[in-house]
C-alpha cells in the first residue's frame, strides 16, 4: 500500500465518488493488463464481475498492513463477487499479486463494509459481467 | 507504538544460512541443527519440550489443536492480556519416523535427515503444545501479532502463572497453512522461517484443496522451505501421526530450516515477501483449483445470504432457532441441575447436625455451587451453536449483513452474536465478544450486552405485568415486548455513548475473510463447548460462588427471635392438638405453617439485608419503593431472579420462585406500613423500568471485569446501568402518575 502512515495520507477524495485520478505508474506500465495512466476508482464503484488492481487505500499504516496481510495489498488483483446496494457490503475475491501468472494463485474471499470499500482505490481491469444487488 | 521485536535476520546472523538452492556438504540442501540444543545428539526429553502452533484464522489451527491434545488441555490467559492461551499435552512418536520423513520431505531433505535416523523418535514422550492466536502476519502491530512474536522470541511466557519452564522460545513451531489459500498463507510461513526455529509445516484442509481440483506438491514445498511439510486434514485426523513424528524429530534434534524468506521492515519488505510467496506457490501448486473460478457455488450462496431481504430472513430464522435452542433446550439440563442440587441440599440437611454448619452447607455452599453450575447449560449451548455456525462459514456472512445495522452505534457486525446471546444470558454473551478483534468495539459490546432482556428478568416481568394488567393478557404482552425493546435501545445507545466518550477512536470498518462453506464438525463444537464450560467454572465460577455465599450470609444473619404473634400461633397449635378434636392435627399443622411463614418473614426483615432495606429506603422513596421493595431491589443486585423469591418471603413468609396466581394475589393484597398498597401501579411501572435497565447480576460483573480487562470496566458498567435505571424508574414513576395510574 502506498499510504502506510497517517502523515503521508493525501487529501481524501469524496467518499463513494469515482476518482478520475491517473495512476502514475511505478509498476513498469503493464500490470495484469492495466495501462499506465489508467484512472483510479474506489473499489465500491466496480460492478460485480469486474476486476481491478489495488493502488492505494486511505487508511492508517497499521490498518493498511492488516489489509495487506489479508491479501488486499498494493498491486493485488481483486474481482468483485458481490456488491450489496444501498450502502451494503461488498465481497471481493483476492486473486494474488503481479507475481501470479494469469492470477493463478488461488483466491480467498474478503467481505468489506462499504465505508472501507470506498477507501480502497483500484485501476479497472476488464468489464463487469454479472448482476449484483443494486450495484 | 511499542518497539519492534528484533527481526529474524538479527537472530539468523548467528546461524549462517546458505543462499536458496545451495547445497550442504553432503550434496543436498539440509536442515541445520539449532545450536540451542547443543550438538543435536543429546536427548532433550529430560526437560519440558514446548511446541508453538502458529497459523492464520480459518486455517483449521484450533481443530488441529483439539485433535492433537484431545481433552488434555487447559486455558489460561497470556500474561498481562485477555488473550487466551490454550496449552495441552501431545503424545509424540506417531508414525514410524523413516516413513514419515519420506512422506513429509523432498528427496534432498529426506536424504539429509535420513542419515542416522532412528526407527522411532519420541515414542512414549510428549510435548506441550501452545495454541497461539490466529494472525495474518507476525509483523503487524496488533496485540495478537506482538504476542506471537514475543512467544516465538522467548520473551513472552504463555503461562499467566509463569510456571517453571515457560520462559525461552519454544523448541519447535508448527505452522498451519490453508491448502485452499496457500499463496497468501505462505507469507506467514516465510515470516516463521525468518525466526530460525525448528519448524514443521502442516498443510491443512488438504481434502478441500483436492476436491477443488488443486494439486500441491508437498515434497516440492518442503524442499523450497527447507523443512518437513506434512499433509493434514484436522477434521478427519489424516496426517496427524506423521505430524507427531515430524515434530518429535525436529524438536528432538533441533533441526532449523536453512531456507529463509525475504525480510525487513516496511511496505517494501512486505511486498518482497508476497512476491516470494507467490513464486513458491507457482512452483508447487497447480490444477483446476489454482485460479479463481468466476461465479462459484460460494458466490451463489453468498448472493442469498447477504441479500438485504432474503439474507435478513435467513438471519432471523437462524438466530431465532439458535435463541430458541438456548432458551428452551437449556431449560432441561438447568432443571436437572436444580433438582440435583435441591436433593443434595436436602441430603446435607438430613445428615448434618442442626446448627450453623448445616445452614452454611445446605443454604450457603450447596446453594451457591448450584447457582453457579446452573449457568453451564446455557453457556455451553451458546458456545456449541456459535462454534457450529462459525464452522459452516455462515457466521462471517451474517456479521457482514449485520454490520450495516450496528455500525451507526459504533459496533461491528460481529457484535450481533453476543447481543443475541445476551437475551438468554449475559455470561456466554460476554464470552462470545472475544470474536471482536478491535478492543474498543469489544468492550462496547460487553457494556451493551447486559441491557438485553435475559431469562433471569422474565419472572420479574411476568410478576409486574401481571400486577399491572390483571386479566388483560394483550396489554400485558405489549408491556412485555416493550421491555425487550427498551433493553435493546438502551444497550445500543449505551454502546454509542461509550464509543463517543471513553472508547472513542476510529476502528477499521469491517473486513472479514469469508471461509469456505463446509459441513460443521460436531466433535470440534462439543470440545469447544466443554472447554469453555470448564473455563467458566474455574474462572468466574469461583468468584460467583464466593459472592453467593456472602449474600446467603447477609440474608441469614443476624439471628432474630420469632415474633410474639408466631409464638402465640405455635401455642395455639399445641393446644389444638392436645384437645384431641377430630381435625386437630390438620388445624394444628395449618397454625404451625402460618407461624413458620411469619417467622421467615420476620427473620428476613431482621437480617442484615432487611436492615439495609430500611437504611436505603429514603434513596428509593422518590421512585416509589418502601423498605420491602427496597430489600427486593437490593437483593436483586446479586441476581435479579431472586426478586420474586425475596418478595415472596418478605410479604408471605413462603419461599417461592414461581409466579403463580396465588403468589400474585397475595402480593397484590400486600400493604405498606402506612396501610397503602405495596405494589401500586406507579411503583410497578417504576420497578419494571428499573429491572429492564439495572445491572443486577454480580456474575456478569465478574465476567465483565475478566473480559474487558479490569475491575474498572465492571465498576463503570455498574454505575452507568444503575444510574440509568434509577433515572428511568423516576421518569416512569412520575409519568405514570401524570397519566393517572
Amino acid at each position: 500500500m502506498t499510504m502506510t502512515n497517517a502523515t503521508t495520507i493525501q487529501p481524501p477524495a469524496p467518499l463513494g465518488a469515482a476518482q478520475a485520478r491517473p495512476h502514475s505508474g511505478g509498476d513498469g506500465g503493464e500490470v495484469g493488463g492495466t495501462r499506465a495512466g489508467a484512472a483510479e476508482v474506489s473499489l465500491s464503484a466496480l460492478r460485480v464481475g469486474e476486476s481491478g488492481v489495488i493502488r492505494r487505500a486511505e487508511v492508517s499504516g497499521d490498518d493498511a498492513a492488516l489489509l495487506g496481510a489479508m491479501g488486499l495489498a498494493e498491486r493485488s488483483r481483486v474481482r468483485v463477487c458481490l456488491s450489496v446496494g444501498g450502502g451494503g457490503a461488498c465481497i471481493v475475491a483476492v486473486l494474488g499479486g503481479s507475481g501470479c501468472a494469469a492470477g493463478a494463485c488461488g483466491s480467498s474471499r474478503i467481505g468489506l463494509a462499504r465505508p472501507l470499500a470506498e477507501r480502497i482505490f483500484v485501476t479497472r481491469q476488464g468489464e463487469g459481467v454479472g448482476p449484483g444487488w443494486g450495484s | 507504538m511499542s518497539p519492534r521485536q528484533p527481526h529474524a535476520e538479527e537472530l539468523a546472523a548467528t546461524v549462517p544460512a546458505p543462499a536458496a538452492g545451495a547445497l550442504g556438504a553432503d550434496g543436498a540442501a539440509g536442515l541445520v541443527p539449532h545450536d540451542r540444543v547443543g550438538d543435536g545428539a543429546s536427548d532433550p526429553w529430560g526437560r519440558r519440550v514446548r511446541v508453538a502452533l502458529l497459523g492464520s484464522p480459518n486455517t483449521g489451527k484450533t481443530t488441529l489443536f483439539n485433535r492433537l491434545t484431545g481433552l488434555r488441555h487447559k486455558t489460561a490467559n497470556f500474561a498481562g492480556t485477555t488473550l487466551e492461551a490454550r496449552s495441552g499435552w501431545v503424545a509424540l512418536g506417531g508414525a514410524p519416523v523413516r516413513a514419515a520423513v519420506e512422506r513429509a520431505c523432498g528427496p534432498g531433505l529426506a536424504r539429509t535427515i535420513g542419515a542416522g535416523l532412528p526407527e522411532s523418535a519420541g515414542q512414549g514422550e510428549r510435548c506441550e503444545l501452545i495454541d497461539l492466536p490466529g494472525v495474518y502476519s507476525l509483523e503487524l502491530e496488533r496485540l495478537e501479532s506482538r504476542l506471537c512474536r514475543g512467544v516465538l522470541a522467548g520473551e513472552t511466557p504463555w503461562d499467566e502463572a509463569r510456571s517453571p519452564g515457560s520462559g525461552g522460545p519454544p523448541e519447535a513451531v508448527v505452522v498451519v497453512l490453508d491448502s485452499t489459500n496457500l499463496a497468501r498463507n505462505l507469507t506467514l510461513a516465510g515470516e516463521a522461517l525468518r525466526r530460525r526455529l525448528p519448524m514443521v509445516v502442516a498443510l491443512n484442509m488438504h481434502d478441500l484443496a483436492v476436491r477443488s481440483g488443486l494439486k500441491i506438491d508437498a515434497c516440492g514445498l518442503s524442499e523450497r522451505l527447507g523443512c518437513p511439510v506434512v499433509v493434514t486434514c484436522a477434521r478427519s485426523g489424516r496426517g496427524l501421526d506423521d505430524l507427531r513424528a515430524a515434530v518429535a524429530l525436529v524438536a528432538g534434534r533441533g533441526l532449523v530450516p536453512t531456507r529463509s524468506a525475504p525480510g525487513g521492515a516496511g511496505a517494501g519488505a512486505a511486498g518482497a515477501l508476497r512476491q516470494w510467496a507467490e513464486g513458491v506457490y507457482a512452483e508447487v501448486a497447480g490444477g483446476a483449483g489454482g485460479g479463481d473460478d468466476g461465479a462459484s457455488g460460494s458466490d451463489r450462496i453468498d448472493r442469498v445470504l447477504t441479500h438485504p431481504v432474503a439474507g435478513g430472513a435467513v438471519f432471523v430464522l437462524v438466530m431465532g432457532l439458535m435463541f430458541m435452542a438456548v432458551f428452551r433446550l437449556a431449560e432441561y439440563p438447568m432443571g436437572w441441575i436444580e433438582w440435583v442440587f435441591a436433593g443434595v441440599g436436602g441430603a446435607v440437611e438430613a445428615a448434618a447436625p442442626e446448627g450453623l454448619i448445616r445452614e452454611l452447607l445446605s443454604g450457603g455452599v450447596v446453594g451457591a455451587i448450584g447457582a453457579t453450575v446452573v449457568f453451564l447449560p446455557q453457556i455451553c449451548m451458546v458456545v456449541f451453536l456459535i462454534s457450529l455456525l462459525e464452522d459452516t462459514g455462515y457466521l462471517a456472512r451474517a456479521a457482514l449483513l449485520m454490520d450495516r445495522v450496528l455500525r451507526p452505534f459504533g459496533l461491528p457486525g460481529h457484535a450481533f452474536v453476543p447481543l443475541l446471546s445476551a437475551h438468554a444470558c449475559a455470561l456466554p454473551a460476554i464470552t462470545a465478544a472475544r470474536t471482536i478483534a478491535d478492543r474498543r468495539q469489544r468492550v462496547a459490546t460487553i457494556l451493551a450486552a447486559p441491557f438485553m432482556t435475559c431469562s433471569a428478568r422474565i419472572p420479574v416481568y411476568v410478576l409486574l405485568t401481571g400486577l399491572l394488567f390483571p386479566g388483560r393478557p394483550v396489554e400485558g404482552a405489549a408491556a412485555f415486548m416493550g421491555c425487550y425493546a427498551l433493553g435493546i435501545v438502551a444497550g445500543v445507545v449505551s454502546a454509542l455513548v461509550a464509543r463517543r466518550t471513553v472508547l472513542r477512536g476510529a476502528a477499521l470498518p469491517m473486513a472479514v475473510e469469508l471461509p469456505s462453506y463446509k459441513v460443521p464438525s460436531l466433535g470440534v463444537a462439543l470440545m469447544t463447548a466443554m472447554d469453555r464450560g470448564v473455563g467458566f467454572v474455574r474462572g468466574a465460577g469461583t468468584w460467583i460462588l464466593g459472592i453467593c455465599v456472602v449474600l446467603w450470609w447477609l440474608g441469614a444473619f443476624p439471628r432474630v427471635g420469632p415474633p410474639e404473634v408466631a409464638l402465640a400461633l405455635r401455642r395455639e397449635a399445641a393446644q389444638v392438638r392436645a384437645a384431641g378434636v377430630a381435625d386437630g392435627e390438620v388445624r394444628g399443622a395449618g397454625l404451625e405453617a402460618q407461624a413458620g411463614r411469619l417467622e421467615a418473614s420476620h427473620a428476613r426483615s431482621g437480617s442484615y439485608l432487611g436492615r439495609m432495606g430500611r437504611v436505603f429506603e429514603p434513596v428509593f422513596e422518590p421512585v416509589g419503593y418502601d423498605w420491602r421493595l427496597t430489600v427486593g431491589v437490593l437483593a436483586s443486585f446479586a441476581a435479579r431472579e431472586v426478586f420474586v423469591g425475596t418478595m415472596a418471603v418478605i410479604v408471605t413468609g413462603e419461599e417461592s420462585d414461581e409466579v403463580d396466581e396465588g403468589l400474585r394475589a397475595r402480593l397484590s393484597a400486600a400493604r405498606r406500613d402506612d396501610g397503602g398498597e405495596l405494589f401500586t401501579a406507579r411503583a410497578s411501572w417504576s420497578l419494571l423500568v428499573f429491572y429492564v435497565l439495572a445491572m443486577q447480576c454480580l456474575p456478569t460483573l465478574v465476567m465483565t471485569a475478566r473480559e474487558a480487562g479490569g475491575v474498572g470496566w465492571a465498576v463503570a458498567q455498574l454505575v452507568w446501568m444503575t444510574s440509568l435505571a434509577y433515572a428511568g424508574a423516576l421518569v416512569a414513576y412520575h409519568v405514570s402518575g401524570w397519566l393517572g395510574a
